[in-house]
């Protein structure tokens, strides 16, 4: 009677089934020119678009100028030799900053089980790009190009992997007491670019709106009612969204109690000292509206007069 | 000499002379053919290789024999290089006598043909810049 290893079983199914999800999400995946190997966008940080589970499907070709992107590769079956190393050609356009080598080490411990060489670079200059796969015989097993492009513009878009919503749709009104995430995405005209991009995001009005941000995404903290305005900068773009806060039943009239008890509470969290009590009649007028972009910066503003 | 042989407009034969061979024994390659594969738009083979720069080119390398001479069995040390390795670069890919070139910046240089280790032509390599 032939005795079925079963942990052995188990372990390898897991381990085949950890393998074929992709290591950090499973974005895109595309095929060398040449056909012997397929090449796998890895998340490069959390200013990288590809990071997000579904938003990029299909292997990315537009790499965002000035963002550090990181990829890896399989050599098909039919190749009779392991994978090797990547490289950029030459260093003008595209730097290579870290790169393991060989199946040893490119065993990634942190993300599973690959046995894929990869490597992070930097996009310096705008162009196409040749990226190498060697095999470890030393010969050049496949290639792929990108293209590495200024970002034309910053689309600022809800997020939605924690809380239900409309994911990807703009942003036009907030509640008090309530928490919305939102994303930046870097585009060239209409290509959706990817690469790890440090991002830097700041509300202009923040006697009305505090931030939390992570590379990307930002959390929005609204606290008073008014018109905020969120300012993204980075891939060498800016963009300023208005964003409507409104007020509602437990942040005003006689139910404020749950934010806090009393205005003055809430009115305390906030970094604009010559907000306080500017809402304090109970009225729900709030004088914080339409505060303009261009006339304030970050915490140093005053908000509405 | 070289002289420049098309059977396509993919299939291009370069062909070069040995280089003060035809008096010497162990020289009995007299040209070598590429036959382009593919590359990057804008790369080919013509009386020299072009490449632009970030790009590549793929091709077949075929080291031919003089006349009464032994032909090319794969045996051979057969070998590219580049004389200048910051204008181009040069590796044996993973398809049996396949070659890929690759530009690392806009200039010209040379590509060695070495068999046996013995240098036996020298294909001129223009890295030209990439198509905006």
């Amino acid at each position: 009677m032939i005795e079925i290893p079963w942990m052995k079983v188990g372990a390898a199914l897991a381990l085949a089934l950890v393998g074929a999800c992709g290591d950090d999400g499973g974005h895109g995946r595309g095929d060398g020119v040449l056909g012997f190997a397929n090449f796998r966008w890895k998340c490069a940080g959390p200013g990288d678009i590809a990071c997000i589970p579904g938003r990029v499907t299909d292997f990315p070709r537009g790499v965002a100028l000035g963002s550090t992107f990181e990829l890896s590769f399989v050599l098909h079956d039919e190749v009779p030799v392991d994978a090797g190393w990547i490289e950029p050609i030459g260093s003008a356009r595209t730097e290579l900053l870290s790169s393991n080598g060989g199946p040893v080490d490119g065993y990634d411990y942190g993300h599973g089980t690959t046995m894929e060489p990869r490597a992070s670079f930097l996009a310096r200059e705008g162009g196409e790009i040749t990226l190498l796969a060697f095999a470890n015989d030393d010969t050049v097993a496949d290639y792929v190009t990108l293209t590495q492009l200024s970002a034309t513009r910053l689309a600022v878009v809800r997020d939605c992997r924690v809380s239900a919503c409309d994911d990807g749709v703009e942003v036009g009104s907030v509640f008090v007491g309530t928490t919305t995430d939102l994303r930046v995405e870097p585009y060239a005209a209409d290509q959706l670019l990817v690469g790890h991009v440090d991002y830097e995001w700041e509300s202009l009005t923040p006697e009305l709106l505090e931030l939390d941000a992570n590379g990307n995404v930002v959390t929005l903290e609204p606290l008073r009612k008014g018109t905020a305005y969120v300012q993204v900068r980075g891939a060498g773009r800016e963009e300023t969204v208005a964003i409507e806060v409104l007020s509602n039943v437990s942040s005003e009239g006689p139910h404020r109690g749950p934010l806090g008890g009393t205005e003055g509470e809430t009115e305390g969290s906030t970094t604009a000292g010559s907000e306080s009590g500017s809402d304090g009649t109970g009225t729900g007028t709030d004088t914080g509206t339409d505060t303009d972009p261009g006339t304030t910066s970050g915490t140093s503003t005053t908000g509405g007069t | 000499m070289r002289s420049l042989q098309t059977t396509t407009s993919r299939w291009i034969a370069v062909v070069g002379m040995l280089m003060g061979a035809a008096s010497c024994d162990s020289a009995r390659f007299d040209h070598v053919e590429l036959y382009e594969i593919q590359g990057s738009p804008g790369a080919e083979i013509s009386s020299s290789i072009i490449v632009p720069q970030g790009g590549v080119i793929l091709f077949e390398a075929f080291p031919r024999a003089e006349a009464n001479s032994v032909e090319y069995v794969g045996l051979e040390r057969f070998k590219l290089r580049p004389d200048d390795p910051n204008v181009a670069e040069a590796h044996r890919a993973i398809l049996r006598d396949t070659w890929v070139v690759s530009g690392i910046a806009v200039g010209t240089t040379r590509l060695q043909v070495l068999v046996d280790n013995e240098v036996v032509d020298r294909i001129p390599v223009e890295i030209v810049e990439a198509a905006p």
